[in-house]
């Protein structure tokens, strides 16, 4: 209720407010029934099914091997539920999606089935790649050159790098899915296995490969330290006779360390 | 090397086709006729993703718009100065030829929904929409398009104001200019009951810079035909009638066909493009022979 001589427009700027606090409410809680008088009221449902069915298949573009691991149905409630516990903050819909595997991981239907929220980790890594930017990459030469002194050598992991451990061969059952024909779902022959995964952009397109325990570690310190022998310490400790050098090779060739600034 | 300005304004001679990802190799490879391209500005505000880094190469050779569709230009809350700060960088790094975003809604506080939600005809929403457009202009620095909505529900409107109205005294009171979408008219004319016709000549002339054509879609409810924006199929018939309506009424104007869900071969694409620059060049023939008969 506006103060008296608060003027007409706190009562008047309120009401667009008031309708759009309770339309948005209504959508997202997927209510039926009318909003602010609007006329015909049938047609509200029209606005519900578009919230409900757009950011579905948003999740569906960024989770497409997890879709086809639970199927139909049970994507479209998982869509809904998360739709209402984990709605859009605001109109760049990048983000949308970013709790999902969390939310997946606490769904009771999906305990025995817990491969399915690590590859939307998976997933996630690789919608996250997509959007990242290519650094001009350390070629074999300045490589070669910087190597003289290791030392003193730093080493920058490019930004589209992500790395995911998980208790599941995941990136072999992302590869077999994603490489099946026509849609099908290939027989799945899973046992539980811890694996170690980098998810990365090759060009435009994304690229998953499984690593061991020390490409993995040796990795995971770099990004968040170049320091390049405190990060082959923790490569060796994580796995020891690690192949450190074969591994940079492979990192270099394929672009993944950044050209010094 | 990038199209310059005076360039770019030539290139909307030409009608342009919405950008679309699945398009976006095909595109590059074969760099269709068409006049200019016009790309969701949201799904390239990652700048340096793969998605921007192709629009980038797309910006080589063509004039591109960047049509907004989250900015939600009808908030009461007012718009979100983090998204508008995006667009601000996306809009300096590809100089587009073109900006533009909806007079609708689609966000409130801390929820937002992927849809472009009607306002009511309201003196309160007018002066909020108001605002907020002046807010992004100045902020970007340039004039923005505002699009009219595709509606399935009208909300009580003060004193009978009609969406034309309410678009004139928007455009009149910001310097924003209209981006006409025709395909909208004939929705939104279904759907409420008024006339698509009288809609369009409810409209000053000067105030349309560009016109989008789409396909709409036909579901029922209750048992009644409602039209649905999908941008799923051809322009129908009775749009490209009105289309050449809108011509006549307003001039000659930059033209975008948009497609996107069930996307055809990009060819398609072009063929509906091409169909738009014959309606205008017809219409031109006309003003000459009426001008010189």
């Amino acid at each position: 209720m506006p103060i008296a001589g608060n003027s007409n427009k706190t009562a008047i700027m309120s009401k667009l407010d008031d309708l759009q606090r309770d339309m948005l409410r209504k959508l997202i809680a997927q209510e039926d029934g009318g909003t602010g008088g609007a006329a015909p009221e049938k047609n509200m449902r029209i606005y519900r099914n578009n919230t409900r069915l757009l950011l579905r298949d948003m999740l569906k573009d960024t989770f497409p091997v997890t879709a086809r691991l639970v199927g139909d149905a049970f994507f479209d409630t998982a869509g809904r539920d998360y739709m209402q516990a984990f709605p859009p903050a605001d109109g760049d819909m990048t983000d949308y999606g970013a709790d999902f595997p969390a939310f997946l991981k606490r769904l009771p239907g999906l305990q025995n089935y817990l491969y399915v929220p690590d590859m939307a980790r998976l997933e996630w890594a690789a919608h996250a790649a997509y959007l990242s930017p290519l650094y001009p990459p350390l070629t074999t030469a300045a490589l070669s050159a910087a190597a003289a002194d290791p030392l003193t050598l730093k080493l920058h992991v490019q930004p589209h790098v992500f790395l995911l451990r998980a208790g599941w061969p995941i990136a072999d059952l992302w590869q077999k899915i994603t490489e099946a024909e026509n849609g099908t779902l290939p027989a799945l022959e899973l046992k539980a296995e811890e694996s170690f995964t980098a998810v990365f952009r090759d060009g435009d397109r994304i690229a998953v490969w499984s690593l061991t325990e020390g490409g993995y570690a040796f990795l995971e310190y770099l990004q968040s330290n170049p320091d390049f022998p405190s990060a082959a310490a923790a490569a060796m400790n994580a796995e020891p006779g690690f192949a450190l050098d074969r591994f940079l090779g492979l990192l270099v060739q394929q672009g993944l360390l950044q050209a010094p600034p | 090397m990038r199209r310059a300005a005076a360039e770019q304004r030539q290139d909307l001679r030409t009608s342009g086709i919405g950008l679309r990802q699945p398009h976006m190799a095909d595109i590059l490879a074969q760099k269709p006729d068409v006049g200019f391209l016009e790309a969701h500005s949201e799904n390239y505000f990652r700048i340096g993703g793969v998605p921007f880094d192709n629009l980038m190469r797309c910006r080589e050779d063509y004039a591109v718009s960047l049509h907004g569709v989250g900015l939600s230009l009808g908030s009461a809350d007012g718009v979100k100065e983090a998204h508008v700060q995006k667009l601000k960088t996306l809009v300096d790094l590809v100089d587009p030829v073109m900006v533009s975003e909806h007079i609708s809604w689609s966000g409130h506080g801390t929820q937002a929904v992927p849809d472009l939600l009607p306002l009511p005809l309201t003196a309160e929403a007018l002066e909020i929409t108001c605002r907020n457009i002046s807010h992004v202009q100045e902020t970007l620095g340039r004039q923005i398009l505002v699009e009219n909505p595709s509606c399935y529900v009208r909300f009580p409107a003060d004193d009978g104001m009609t969406e034309p109205a309410f678009i004139a005294e928007t455009v009149k009171r910001t310097g924003c200019k209209l981006l006409l979408d025709v395909n909208n008219v004939a929705v939104s004319a279904h759907n409420l009951g008024y006339d698509p016709l009288q809609y369009i000549r409810a409209l000053p002339r000067d105030i349309v810079g560009e016109m989008h054509l789409a396909g709409y879609q036909v579901n029922k409810a209750d048992g009644e035909d409602v039209l649905i924006d999908a941008h799923n199929r051809p322009v129908y018939d009775g749009v490209w009638d009105l289309y050449a309506a809108a011509l006549a009424h307003i001039g000659d104007t930059p033209t975008l066909l948009e497609w996107d869900s069930d996307l055809p071969p990009l060819t398609v694409l072009v063929a509906e493009a091409a169909k738009a620059d014959a309606y205008r060049r017809q219409f031109e023939q006309d003003r000459h022979h009426v001008k010189t008969g």
